[in-house]
């Protein structure tokens, strides 16, 4: 009982080798927790999808511009064959700002072509262009066509209304509870809604929303953002873009989770 | 849900406001809130700063107690 | 103990202890960077960030809360409790980043204030698969980082021990917070079976420990002790080893009672630096010395030897047949008493 050891910091000398072993075993207790945390923390990471966001390149971009409702530049990429690349600003924002300027000198702008120099942000199919500053935004002389609508039918769709910036690449992952929150800021500040869905083949739609008159309806979404729900509607296509025109009465949030959740890798 | 989010908010800008004024306080008159800071380096003062800012209300106090001992 | 305020008082100790802490965080964040760039390397480097430094830090708090208990049931595990308060900021700081990072990342460049988003983007507060778990995580950064600022002995001072004492309680508030904003954000889309055991293992190694030495002290208090005309029968002379003490819980306050150089005197048993046991300390050089950071108070006025000025209450003590009695009425902190002779 006489040799009970007592550590004070200050007297050198006073750790004890009982304690100095004890020490040692608690040190590589903790490193062997810190490892298997870190294993199995990063391992039950779902896998990420291969969505891009070139941050840091940016890329000139010509095409007709065109606001069916929201911001978009039609592109070519082969005979009869067009892409329509939804514009938008920096951070959660709308591209409506970075076009301020060019609006007061041409109020319609609608048909008129424009190169664009902004950040790509594509995955599956689809192409986003973030633009950071107005100067790099520039009108052509040349005047294009516009996309047409065709109204294909009334439909009921079961997904997620994500904001595309983030669910096309620039975060991951960038649908479900997680990100529910940003998605809110990002529809909220003028990003436009899209509904995500993926059927039982595994193929994934996407569409953009509008309220029954084609108009934005961004700020009726907000509530149900981030959440599995269900909504029916009129399905309208626009060359490689689905429109849904939703009533948002039609729309519920249902208790299931979505399978957007376990089907895009 | 909304009244009481920005009452708390508010509350916690304020308190933080207060905080970072009388966190600068500090910075310059330290010992006024202890007299063991006259003594001690100034870059105390630095590392001090953050708690001063977080629990103001505890050492504000201290200002008119010193001045009456 | 201190005459003036230093950044940190270092020693050689400390400075081992904190290489420790930082080469186990950069550890954790390696092992889940390397592992996540092999086997999914699509992850954005933000989305790296966020997870890594918000699992170290529910890692490191873990750590943190069991050394209490630790060292409450086995002295030898002291040293570690003595440097906690580095532990614990750095705990923060992994935490901070992580909060840091997630708000710029979900909440900034938007519409409305960051913070103000967190609290409003996600109203569903009646709900709980839906409801806002970034708050928990934003009100328990709240106490960690009034934690962490506070961890200097300025503010033991200056804040009184009782109300520092509550404030860092809060840790239990702010583990709750913690393990409800994991369950109700990250587990609800990204659970797996090996992390949630994970929590779970951790939580129960915590609340077990901790009910041990509730059990351990427990056992001090409810002791029995004999009246005998207003003194109380605490123990025989035998029972107390040289230089150590034995503590008694006597009205409610626990007391040691020491023997040393073939006397006994008795102290209150609470530190004046952090609440430290100081009848698990010692008699060193004629002193008692707290087990915690190692502050000392004389046994026979319960005060620190000078310059230092801390005081503690003392007791009055007699011996009747090797049998200690005491008299449960504490003295004012620093009362001379004299030792009783054995
Ligand atoms: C402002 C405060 C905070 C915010 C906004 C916040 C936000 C988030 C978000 C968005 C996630 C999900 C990330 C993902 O899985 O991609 C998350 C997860 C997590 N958070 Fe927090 N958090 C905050 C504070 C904290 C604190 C103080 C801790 C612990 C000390 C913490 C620990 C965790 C852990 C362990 C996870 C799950 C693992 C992970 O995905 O990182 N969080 N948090
Ligand atoms: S509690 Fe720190 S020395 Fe006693």
């Amino acid at each position: 009982m006489e040799d009970r050891e007592f550590y004070v910091p200050y007297i050198e000398g006073s750790l004890g080798s009982k304690t100095k072993r004890v020490l040692k075993r608690f040190t590589i207790i903790a490193i062997g927790l810190i490892i298997i945390a870190a294993v199995v923390f990063s391992l039950v990471q779902r896998p990420f999808k291969n969505s891009t966001f070139e941050l840091t390149s940016t890329t000139k971009i010509t095409g007709t511009f065109h606001e069916s409702p929201y911001p978009m530049l039609r592109v070519k990429v082969a005979d009869n064959s067009y892409k329509n690349i939804l514009l938008l600003g920096f951070g959660k924002s709308s591209a409506n700002p970075f076009l301020e300027k060019l609006l007061a000198e041409v109020p319609h702008l609608n048909g008129r072509r424009l190169t664009i120099e902004g950040n790509l942000i594509y995955y599956n199919g689809k192409t986003l262009l973030q633009i950071t500053d107005e100067e790099k935004v520039i009108l052509e002389n040349q005047k294009g066509n516009t996309p047409v609508k065709t109204a294909l039918a009334e439909m009921t769709l079961q997904g997620e209304i994500i904001d595309p910036k983030c669910y096309f690449g620039v975060m991951k992952p960038g649908y479900g509870k997680i990100h529910r929150s940003c998605a809110v800021r990002c529809i909220s500040g003028g990003i436009p809604p899209v509904l995500a869905t993926t059927d039982d083949n595994n193929i994934s739609e996407y569409y953009l929303l509008t309220d029954l008159n084609g108009n934005a309806i961004n700020k009726d979404v907000l509530p149900y953002v981030g959440q599995p729900s269900e909504m029916k509607g009129t399905v309208e296509i626009m060359e490689d873009w689905y429109i849904l025109k939703l009533d948002i009465e039609n729309l519920t949030v249902i208790s299931e989770a979505s399978n957007i959740y376990s089907t895009d890798i | 849900m909304e009244t009481v989010i920005n009452i708390f908010l508010t509350f916690l800008g304020v308190y933080f406001l207060i905080g970072i004024l009388f966190g600068i306080f500090f910075l310059f008159k330290a010992p006024k809130i202890d007299p063991l800071m006259a003594d001690s380096k100034k870059k105390v003062r630095f590392l001090l700063f953050p708690g001063v800012i977080a629990t103001w209300p505890f050492l504000i106090g201290k200002l008119f107690k010193s001045k009456t001992a | 103990m201190a005459l003036d305020y230093k950044l940190v008082i270092w020693n050689s100790f400390k400075k081992q202890y904190d290489k420790l802490i930082v080469a186990g965080m950069l550890l954790y964040i390696i092992v889940f960077a390397v592992l996540t760039f092999v086997f999914n390397s699509e992850t954005s480097v933000e989305t790296l960030i966020i997870r890594a430094f918000g699992s170290l830090a529910i890692i490191m708090l873990h750590i943190v809360l069991v050394i209490g208990p630790l060292s409450r049931l086995n002295e030898k595990f002291l040293p570690i409790l003595y440097n906690r308060r580095h532990l614990g900021v750095s705990m923060f700081l992994a935490a901070f980043i992580h909060g840091g990072f997630s708000m710029f990342q979900f909440h900034a460049l938007g519409d409305v204030n960051p913070i103000y988003s967190v609290f409003t983007s996600n109203m569903d507060y009646n709900s709980l698969s839906n409801f806002p778990f970034q708050v928990l995580g934003f009100l328990a950064l709240l106490i960690l980082f009034a934690m962490a600022a506070t961890s200097h002995d300025f503010f033991l001072s200056n804040l009184s021990a009782k109300v520092w004492k509550r404030l860092h309680m809060m840790v239990y508030l702010a583990y709750a917070l913690i393990i409800a904003h994991v369950f109700l954000g990250a587990f609800q889309q990204e659970a797996s079976l090996f992390s949630v055991s994970l929590m779970a293992l951790g939580f129960i190694t915590i609340s077990s420990l901790h009910l041990r030495a509730a059990f351990k002290e427990r056992k001090i208090d409810r002791a029995k002790t004999i009246v005998e005309e207003g003194w109380l029968e605490v123990c025989s002379i035998d029972d107390i080893e040289e230089d150590r003490a034995k503590i008694f819980t006597v009205n409610k306050e626990r007391v040691a009672i020491f023997k040393y150089d073939g006397k006994l005197s008795a102290i209150h048993n609470v530190c004046k630096h952090q609440g430290g046991p100081l009848g698990e300390g010692k008699i060193i050089d004629g002193c008692v010395t707290c087990p915690w950071h190692g502050y000392q108070y004389l046994p026979h006025n319960g005060q620190s030897p000078p310059p230092f000025t801390e005081k503690v209450a003392t007791y009055q003590l007699k011996l009747k047949n090797d049998i200690v009695y005491i008299n449960p009425e504490a003295l004012a902190e620093g009362t001379e008493v004299k030792p009783v002779d054995i």
